[in-house]
């Protein structure tokens, strides 16, 4: 009996179908070998020259077979190499791109960051921040300030970084002013990445532009740098909000108890409730029993954040700044409340009940500062009012006050 | 000849650890874990341990902890390997025993001298 048409049709769909399995299944077994293959000659290639790579670490005579393998020996040679000078300093990184050098592969770098493809250009600058010779940090200075491409600029940016270079360090702070900068955090990240060697250029620039001022306070602070003390007190007096949070900021970092009356100052009613906070913050960073008195008054300021980072600077200096704490915790104002989660983080932290401003001796709540009044009347603080400079010291708050971080994340709208 | 045991997850500092120590004469075994960290130890205990801070599975500083509650490596020496992001995890690691650390990216020639350093001190006590 004849098939009919249509089982005609799907016998041909199932034999089409059967050979484009097979196809398919040889496909893959073809491109599973060929990996394989090659994975295996990959291997092989770096198994012969890492003996090589590793003499040359050490400082010894760079082998002239390392100098002159091409092809598959050649690219696992700079292969290793690289690897290795991302997790080496000193000398042995020196010698490493020493030999990269040698091999033509700086050449190959800076012609790879005139490549039309983006990522091409990224990878060149990432490895040539690796090498970090001059001509290496020229360009990468072209590429931070001029490439079209943003993620080309970032990668550019944590390159100059990786050099090390005093130099570097004026081109990332120079390139805040360009138009289309890199994001901040990611210039702060490579100027943290060059450490000391950054120090002049930023308290030179403690004295330039609103965006390098605050940039350089931002990172004289988490550097730790003592004798920029000064330069910073001179930026917590005038200018812009961003440039006075910042010095504050790093200042409290700095922990020096001679930053506290120009940090002190920065509390005023009448200045910007993010500078207030965050003179808040450094006050308890500095935790000098002199700051009692300025922040206890800030315990019922309308502005959340400044309020809770006073109650949290007041727990953090302990002693007199508890008392403190215990006696506006038995109050009914709106310091109560700070007052209270400030004395029950300190008593967490400390593994133990939280103090009773009942218990408290008399003579000590005799000499405790008395409340301060309110500061002066103030717009409530509305989330787009404080700035993301704002830093809580600790703890969440409530609704309708979302931290920075949460606005950053677009939560809390 | 010194035995010292190196603790890290990444093959590239284990080579560059390695050849740099052998070099230096010591004998070298290498661990990529913490659990294997602990089975290398508990096998034999060797004269001095570098230790990754951050690796899959148990920490090196809790790999640290471990050893430091045993009477048998209470004593062994230890260097922290801690990448400059996570030098916070250096007072943690002093507080738990640590003889010293090296910060990542790291330089051979310290770090030799570090192992030397900590090794003479721990003799001359």
């Amino acid at each position: 009996m004849a098939a009919s048409p249509t089982t005609g049709f799907l016998l041909d769909v199932s034999v089409a179908g059967a050979a484009l399995a097979g196809s398919l299944l040889l496909g893959t077994v073809a491109a599973r070998v060929l990996r394989a293959l090659l994975g295996g000659r990959r291997a092989r290639a770096e198994q012969a020259m890492r003996p090589m790579v590793l003499a040359v670490v050490s400082g010894g005579d760079v082998p002239a077979a390392l100098i002159s393998a091409r092809g598959g020996h050649g690219r696992a040679a700079e292969r290793i190499a690289f690897a290795y000078l991302a997790r080496l300093r000193g000398e042995a990184a020196v010698f490493l791109a020493d030999l990269l050098a040698r091999r033509g592969a700086m050449a190959r770098l800076i012609r790879a960051t005139h490549s039309p493809r983006a990522h091409r250009r990224a990878r060149a600058a990432e490895r040539l921040g690796l090498i970090a010779s001059p001509e290496a940090e020229r360009r990468l200075a072209e590429l931070v300030t001029g490439d079209h491409n943003a993620q080309v600029r970032i990668v550019a940016t944590r390159a100059l970084g990786k050099t090390g270079s005093a130099a570097a360090a004026r081109t990332l702070l120079h390139s805040l002013s360009r138009p289309a900068p890199v994001p901040e955090g990611v210039v702060a990240s490579a100027l943290l990445e060059l450490g000391p060697e950054a120090v002049p250029w930023l308290r030179a620039e403690l004295a330039g532009g609103r965006r390098q001022r605050a940039m350089a306070a931002n990172v004289l602070g988490l550097l730790d740098e003592l004798p920029a003390w000064e330069g910073l007190v001179e930026n917590t007096g005038s200018g812009s909000v961003e440039v006075r949070t910042s010095a504050v900021r790093a200042l409290g970092r700095l922990g020096l108890p001679q930053a506290i009356g120009p940090i002190t100052a920065c509390l005023h009613a009448g200045e910007d409730p993010a500078l207030r906070a965050a003179a808040a913050y450094a006050l308890g960073r500095i935790g000098d029993p002199r700051s009692v008195p300025p922040l206890a008054a800030c315990l019922e300021d309308p502005h959340y954040w400044v309020a809770h980072n006073a109650a949290m600077a007041l727990a953090e200096i302990g002693g007199p700044g508890a008392i403190a704490l215990s006696l506006a915790a038995a109050g009914l104002g709106g310091g109560a409340a700070h007052a209270r989660e400030a004395l029950a983080r300190r008593a967490l932290a400390r593994d133990e009940r939280p103090e009773d401003p009942a218990r408290a001796p008399a003579q000590v709540r005799a000499s405790a500062p008395a409340r301060a009044p309110a500061p002066a009347p103030a717009p409530a603080a509305t989330p787009a009012q404080v700035p993301a400079t704002v830093q809580p010291l600790a703890g969440r708050p409530p609704a309708g006050h979302p931290s920075p971080a949460d606005r950053a994340n677009g939560q809390g709208r | 000849m010194t035995s010292v045991l190196v603790v890290d997850d990444d093959p590239d500092v284990c080579d560059l650890v390695t050849y740099k120590l052998e070099q230096s004469g010591f004998d070298v075994r290498r661990a990529s874990d913490g659990d294997a960290a602990l089975r290398e130890v508990a096998r034999k205990v060797p004269d001095l341990v570098l230790l990754d801070v951050m690796m899959p599975g148990v920490s090196g500083l809790e790999v640290l902890e471990r050893w430091r509650s045993d009477e048998t490596t209470a004593g062994m020496p230890v260097i922290m390997l801690t990448a400059k992001a996570q030098e916070n995890d250096v007072e943690r690691g002093f507080e738990l025993g640590a003889d010293d650390y090296v910060i990542k990216p790291f330089s051979p020639r310290e770090l030799v001298r570090r192992v030397t350093a900590v090794l003479s001190r721990r003799q001359s006590v």
